[in-house]
């Protein structure tokens, strides 16, 4: 019994202590780092301040989240009056972890705008992975718009208009003509689930632990042992594809009252929020997008002729893998905001 | 099929129970129907490639061994020679030699497109080929006996855990533990899992995650900074090792559940001194088979000429060792360099001897390490780059520094991929063996096994399986 109980004691000395020489390496050589977001019961998944980024997917980015909470270079709230301050809003593609923030489009426009305009430019990421429109106007009306930008750069593409974002965070439903937030996702037992066991994600193995198994219940035991011979691909991608009519019409209600309040905001001639179209979107949308009181740029145009000349915009010859804007993207993203921004009236 | 992957891991775990219920005589015809699923499940197609091998080498072998007559005897080695080594050339370099030849013949207005063949490279067909080839060479040159069983040599040629990336065995070690009947043996059993256990890790949590960086860098050097391109080279270097010795630990752990042993491949090389020793500790089954089968035969032949036989011999030996690498330029500087440098270390024994001498032996030896890890790095650029052009393009991007925001985090990255896989080189090297945990006590050895099973496992579920590099070879 003795014998026993000390292989066991044995057992875990080494278990527990190989753990703790795993975690300096992972932290160290950030391959697997803590997570960088947190649950807010008021706004849902929000970043860390501070947290070290460290990306390998598609493409290789290393980072920081800023001790505000966004990507890029920490601008505090209160904006200097000679400063032109732009904010980017959207999902993975404006969040653009995928490279270093010298490569992405953020840091080009600001060089760039700053040599045209003469002016001190301040473009500020509030990209966030995974969010809708619902996930963008949260950003635009709760986070965002405590820096006072002077323009919302607000991205959006098929995915935002229908319902994609799954993760717990505040939601909204119209009554009459206005939309009234709802916290009640802070109930649900998937954010309650998240917060008993947020302990896991502060670690790196348990954040590892954690992406491993939501990717194990993505697949099947099945699926895993047989491989290529399995007629499923192992993981399935996220799903874009359309709503349920009632769902259809329920986000159709919901988007139409966002895009008119963001519209609001351009009034006596001053443009203060532009949508950046970056792929096409379900066509009943036309007559909402279409709205004068929204400026429109049209980026989809763009990476569609460009596409045609030969370029390539989204494809990451080191993973390859098909996706976000690789660095060229990046730079023709950067060209093209300059291109219209250079008509707006600041 | 890939060793890091849920559906090996279930192969062997379904393969090696059955084995151990066969009965003794239908053992290895169970190894090479296991043998040939394995390689089936890649590309059944194939399959027909190690079926011409194992023949050709079979009866090759036979004919050399019961012909009285040298010419004869020669005549069936050529055969061997000349139908293995020209499927391995029609794979591997007919289409490098074709479009080098086109781009030559293309400045004088010339086409020749047409020649160019779509062939895939079927994977491990330069591994297979040349340990099948020891099969009749050593049987040409007295040093082995045919063996009477076909399933035997079919075994020998396409083993499963050592047919895509080696080690490259001799026939002379393998087909003698084929006679014999293996039994569970609870020790060896054992020491498998512990050398799965290290390989897996090695390969998954410090080759594979090491590779997603490296690969994103190479791709696009022109993006990084020169630290960050620092970090790029010193991480393929410690890819390059763990994703190579840790195939070759998973390899020779399977093997051994098994019942078979196979040799060992590398002795700790970043430790190495010269560049000499480097090749003595690097991939020693290919060195070994280059230095037995070709160097020697080179070196004798051209004995004549008196110490440019040496360095003649070495620096061919070496430019054709790179180019066995993969048909490429850069393989071909990568292979001249590494036979440049062991040239001069052959012509430059009496002088550095003498220099080791002015100096305290430890500094001496401590530099001379340094410098032998810094000129393998700057080869493997060659290695690892897409085209030579990238090479030289990275190399001047060092040295006209481009500066970084992220010095620290490099450098941190740096360090912790450095320490982890050389501590690993440390334990070997301590202990002296590789499955180095079966010097603990039992129950330490299976608590840092679980630990190190707790992160691969959830790392290869996220992540899908990167191939080992030494497969396109």
């Amino acid at each position: 019994m003795k014998k026993i109980i000390l292989s066991i004691l044995k057992f875990s000395v080494a278990f527990i202590l190989s753990l703790v020489v795993l975690e300096i390496f992972f932290r160290l050589s950030e391959v697997f780092l803590p997570s960088i977001v947190y649950d807010d019961p008021k706004l849902g998944l929000l970043r860390k301040p501070n947290a070290q980024i460290f990306s390998m997917n598609e493409g290789f980015g290393m980072g920081d989240v800023n001790e505000y909470g966004y990507l890029g270079p920490g601008y505090p709230k209160e904006k200097n009056e000679n400063t032109l301050r732009i904010a980017l809003i959207g999902a993975s593609m404006v969040q653009g972890l995928e490279l270093f923030d010298r490569a992405h489009f953020r840091k080009l426009l600001e060089e760039k705008l700053s040599a045209v305009t003469g002016k001190k430019v301040e473009v500020l990421n509030f990209g966030r992975g995974g969010i809708d429109l619902r996930g963008i106007y949260t950003t635009y009306k709760y986070i965002a718009s405590e820096f006072h930008p002077d323009i919302n750069l607000i991205f959006v593409g098929n995915a935002s208009f229908v319902g994609k974002d799954d993760k717990p965070g505040p939601d909204y439903t119209v009554v009459g003509d206005s939309l009234v937030i709802d916290y009640s996702f802070a109930e649900s037992s998937q954010f309650k689930q998240r917060t008993k066991f947020k302990f896991l994600r502060l670690t790196s193995i348990g954040n590892l632990l954690k992406r491993g198994f939501e990717f194990y219940q993505l697949g099947s035991p099945l699926q895993f042992i047989l491989g290529s011979l399995y007629k499923k691909p192992v993981i399935v991608q996220s799903n874009t594809t359309a709503p349920s009519p009632l769902d259809r019409d329920m986000f159709y209600n919901i988007n139409g009252v966002i895009l008119n309040d963001m519209g609001k905001a351009n009034t006596n001639g001053k443009i203060s929020n532009i949508i950046v179209m970056t792929d096409s979107y379900p066509a009943y949308y036309n007559d909402l997008i279409k709205n004068d009181s929204l400026p429109v740029f049209n980026l989809e145009k763009e990476f569609e002729m460009r596409k045609k000349s030969g370029e390539i915009l989204d494809y990451w010859k080191g993973s390859n893998m098909q996706g976000h804007w690789n660095h060229h993207g990046h730079e023709v993203v950067a060209g093209f905001l300059l291109e219209n921004l250079k008509n707006i009236k600041f | 099929m890939l060793f890091n992957s849920f559906t090996y891991l279930s192969f062997i775990l379904i393969a090696i129970p059955l084995f151990y219920l066969f009965p003794a005589k239908l053992k290895n015809s169970f190894l090479l129907i296991c043998s040939y699923l394995f390689y089936a499940y890649w590309d059944w197609r194939f399959c027909s490639l190690l079926v011409i091998t194992t023949l050709t080498v079979y009866y090759c072998g036979k004919f050399i061994f019961e012909s009285k007559d040298p010419k004869r005897k020669k005549f069936f080695l050529y055969v061997s020679l000349v139908i293995n080594l020209g499927i391995l050339v029609l794979f591997k370099y007919y289409n490098f030699f074709v479009d080098s030849f086109n781009s030559a013949f293309s400045m004088f207005g010339g086409n020749l497109d047409w020649l160019h063949l779509s062939l895939i490279l079927p994977i491990g067909i330069s591994f297979y080929t040349f340990q099948a080839l020891t099969y009749v060479i050593d049987i040409y040159r007295g040093e082995a006996e045919p063996t009477d069983s076909i399933i035997d040599v079919g075994v020998f040629v396409s083993f499963f855990p050592q047919l895509l990336m080696g080690p490259i065995e001799r026939a002379k070690n393998i087909l003698p533990q084929l006679k014999f009947e293996r039994n569970f043996d609870v020790s060896l059993f054992k020491e498998g899992f512990v050398l799965i256990t290290l390989g897996m890790f090695k390969k998954v949590i410090i080759g594979d995650t090491a590779g997603k960086v490296v690969n994103q860098i190479f791709a696009e050097p022109s993006y990084y900074s020169s630290i960050e391109l620092i970090m790029a080279i010193v991480l393929f270097t410690i890819q390059l090792y763990a994703d190579f010795s840790g195939y070759t630990n998973i390899a020779r752990g399977t093997a051994k559940m098994f019942g078979l042993n196979i040799m060992e491949n590398f002795e700790q090389p970043y430790f190495s001194q010269s560049m000499t020793e480097f090749w003595r500790r690097w991939h020693i089954s290919l060195s070994t088979y280059l230095k037995d089968y070709l160097y020697t035969p080179l070196a004798i032949t051209t004995r004549s000429w008196g110490l440019f036989s040496v360095a003649f011999s070495l620096f061919v030996t070496f430019v054709l060792a790179g180019l066995w690498h993969g048909a490429g330029w850069t393989f071909i500087i990568f292979g001249a360099l590494h036979g440049a440098a062991l040239v001069y270390e052959a012509l430059s024994r009496k002088f550095r001897k003498k220099l080791n001498r002015k100096f305290s032996p430890a500094l001496y030896n401590k530099f001379c390490m340094l410098l032998a890890f810094v000129y393998v790095m700057f080869t493997f650029v060659f290695f690892r780059a897409d085209t030579v052009g990238d090479s030289f393009f990275i190399m001047g991007r060092i040295f006209n520094w481009h500066e970084s925001e992220f010095y620290i985090r490099v450098l941190l990255i740096i360090a912790a991929y450095v320490m982890i896989s050389f501590s690993f080189d440390l334990l070997e090297i301590k202990y002296k063996t590789h499955a180095f945990l079966l010097k603990f006590d039992n129950a330490y050895m299976l608590g840092i096994s679980f630990a190190m099973w707790l992160v691969v496992i959830p790392y290869m579920l996220q992540s899908t399986p990167m191939p080992f590099i030494y497969f396109q070879f």
